[in-house]
């Protein structure tokens, strides 16, 4: 059982690890970040926005991907004709309030904030929300088994689309 | 009625240029964008047509509710203690405030927070604080919330905001026996599962109406699914565009502005015993049709079912350039966990917000709207494809003008 000091000792690694992969999605370096940050069994998920406790065998969710579609995702978005990301938009992601949630053996969960501002063709939209984050240790750092993305907004009326990896 | 002038009709019939002759169908953009034709929609369509609303399976129990805006208009819809569901406005007698502010649940009882008016399950008003404090002919057994004039087809529940259209059976007209081909198919039901979609597009909402039975555009505008998602993750081959529906019943209008198109099932071969006995039940023609290719259905003014991806999908104009849309998934009410699956994941690959290729349609019909007020005056939009064919196919544009001229009939009536 980690201590309060242990789980605090950690976040700095794990901050360093959300940073760096915010920048690659800032980036599109988005074949680096689909092949090298994801466990095999990897799964990226957006639940629906009114229910994040659902169960995505009998509901429909915004995202649920495992690897084979995170790496889809990912080439489609750097290929010519996902028209709606060509041209691309700009993005920056503030990464906050990172926490620690528990570590068990080499599995890390971890929470932190986010706010992310796309800008493309004259239009400006913000997705805000927490990632829910269950990370393995690999090494000095980690790989990514669960990225789950709670978005605190009740529709995407204001949005339109989410066509970005959020 | 409203009654309109030749005038009128003149000016609706002036944005359209058809010649069966010369097969040519042409409208002007002005359709997408103009301010006064906007208004006029919301009286002559959204105002008279049945519009779906939502579906029996969302209220299960006596006591469950749920509020969704249609037509513009807040509704609270309620199954009764007697089992029954009514659609109210969702609006107090006493000073017009918002009566439930929850999007669904159970309840007993509907307070309004402004005086704490409480309405029963069945609309009728039964608490006011004070009550003594009003007249004999204040009449309190009158005072129940506005009801809403609906009807419900296997599940399905439209409503009608004006008490002279026809009813749903005769509105629907040969769209009926589509939806029964494929509600057939659940053999024990169908189900709205929790999750809808809800999101939006800066764009007109007919574009959507005529985006959604577009089979023309999928090896283009969804490039990416067709030529990598369904050959890298699914292990699919692409149809060929070409010869894709050979064999499927062509585009027909359906009477009242829907429409269907038919085309084949890119996947999945039909069990050999479901095949026999669905034979048995609804004929041999129509079971092969029913298990060896899929429909999308174009139920007018807005209303879409594609059965291959199991949406039904609403489209609300907020503004001539601001559409909501809305994919509610209907799945069968029983069904094996894998299928169950396998469903969602055809579900979600393609639509919604983060889909592979919903935000690609936003994409397409927000850069025609940037388009459409600042072309010429006289400039048109193209919508000729298969016009001179007698069988035309799914991916020509029957189906779009069957949508155009009921739009120019009910927009240009006297």
């Amino acid at each position: 059982m980690a201590t309060a000091v242990d789980l605090a000792a950690l976040r700095p690694a794990v901050e360093d690890f959300l940073y760096a992969e915010a920048e690659l999605l800032d980036n599109w370096q988005l074949e680096e970040w689909a092949a090298a940050l994801f466990t095999e069994d990897a799964i990226y998920r957006a639940p629906a926005l009114d229910d994040p406790t659902r169960d995505p065998a009998n509901s429909v969710f915004l995202i649920n991907d495992d690897l084979p579609r995170i790496q889809s995702r990912a080439r489609q978005l750097l290929g010519d004709t996902a028209w709606a990301e060509n041209p691309r938009s700009t993005t920056r992601r503030l990464i906050t309030n990172v926490r620690i949630l528990s570590v068990e053996g080499n599995t890390i969960r971890a929470s932190a904030n986010f706010l992310i501002q796309r800008s493309r063709m004259e239009r400006i939209v913000t997705y805000v929300g927490q990632y829910r984050y269950k990370l393995v240790r690999n090494g000095a750092s980690f790989k990514i088994a669960e990225r789950i993305v709670l978005l605190a907004q009740d529709t995407l009326r204001s949005q339109g689309v989410m066509s970005i990896i959020v | 009625m409203d009654t309109l002038t030749p005038q009128r009709r003149n000016s609706v019939d002036g944005l359209f240029v058809e010649d069966t002759q010369a097969g040519i169908f042409r409208f002007s953009p002005k359709v997408y964008c103009d301010p006064e034709l906007f208004r006029d929609e919301q009286k002559r369509i959204f105002d008279r047509c049945w519009l779906y609303a939502g579906h029996e399976s969302e209220l299960a129990k006596p006591g469950d509710f749920l509020t969704r805006r249609v037509g513009g208009r807040p509704l609270l819809f309620v199954r009764g203690a007697d089992g029954t569901i009514r659609l109210f406005h969702n609006s107090c007698r006493h000073r017009g405030a918002m009566v439930c502010r929850e999007r669904a649940g159970s309840a007993k009882n509907f307070t309004c927070f402004y005086h704490y008016w409480t309405y029963g399950t069945d609309g009728a008003l039964i608490g006011v604080p004070g009550a003594d404090s009003y007249g004999p002919a204040f009449a309190q057994g009158e005072m129940g919330l506005y009801p809403v004039r609906h009807e419900s087809y296997r599940g399905w529940i439209f409503v009608c905001f004006s008490r002279d259209s026809v009813g749903l059976i005769e509105y629907l007209a040969e769209a009926r026996d589509l939806l029964d081909m494929i509600l057939d198919q659940d053999e024990q039901g169908s189900v709205i599962l929790p999750g809808a979609h809800e999101y939006s597009m800066r764009a007109n909402w007919k574009m959507l109406m005529e985006n959604t039975v577009d089979i023309y555009h999928l090896n283009s505008t969804h490039s990416r699914f067709m030529y990598d998602y369904l050959p890298h993750v699914l292990g699919l081959k692409p149809p060929n565009p070409n010869t894709a529906n050979d064999g499927a019943v062509s585009p027909k209008a359906l009477g009242n502005g829907h429409a269907m198109i038919e085309y084949k099932k890119f996947s999945g071969v039909a069990d050999e015993a479901k095949r026999k006995a669905w034979q048995a039940k609804f004929g041999v023609e129509r079971a092969n049709r029913m298990l060896d290719y899929t429909r999308t259905l174009l139920l007018f003014p807005n209303t879409l079912f594609i059965e291959q991806r199991r949406v039904i999908r609403t489209t609300f104009p907020l503004a001539p350039d601001q559409s909501e849309v809305t994919g509610f998934p209907l799945m069968p009410a029983i069904d094996d966990p894998a299928v169950r699956k396998q469903r969602l994941d055809i579900y979600l690959s393609f639509l919604g917000p983060a889909g592979f290729a919903t935000p690609d349609d936003n994409e397409v019909m927000e850069l025609i709207q940037k388009n459409c007020a600042g072309l010429p005056d006289d400039a048109m939009i193209d919508c000729s494809r298969g016009m001179l064919s007698t069988a035309p196919k799914p991916q020509d544009e029957a189906q779009q003008r069957a949508f155009w001229r009921h739009w120019r009939d009910v927009m240009g009536a006297a």
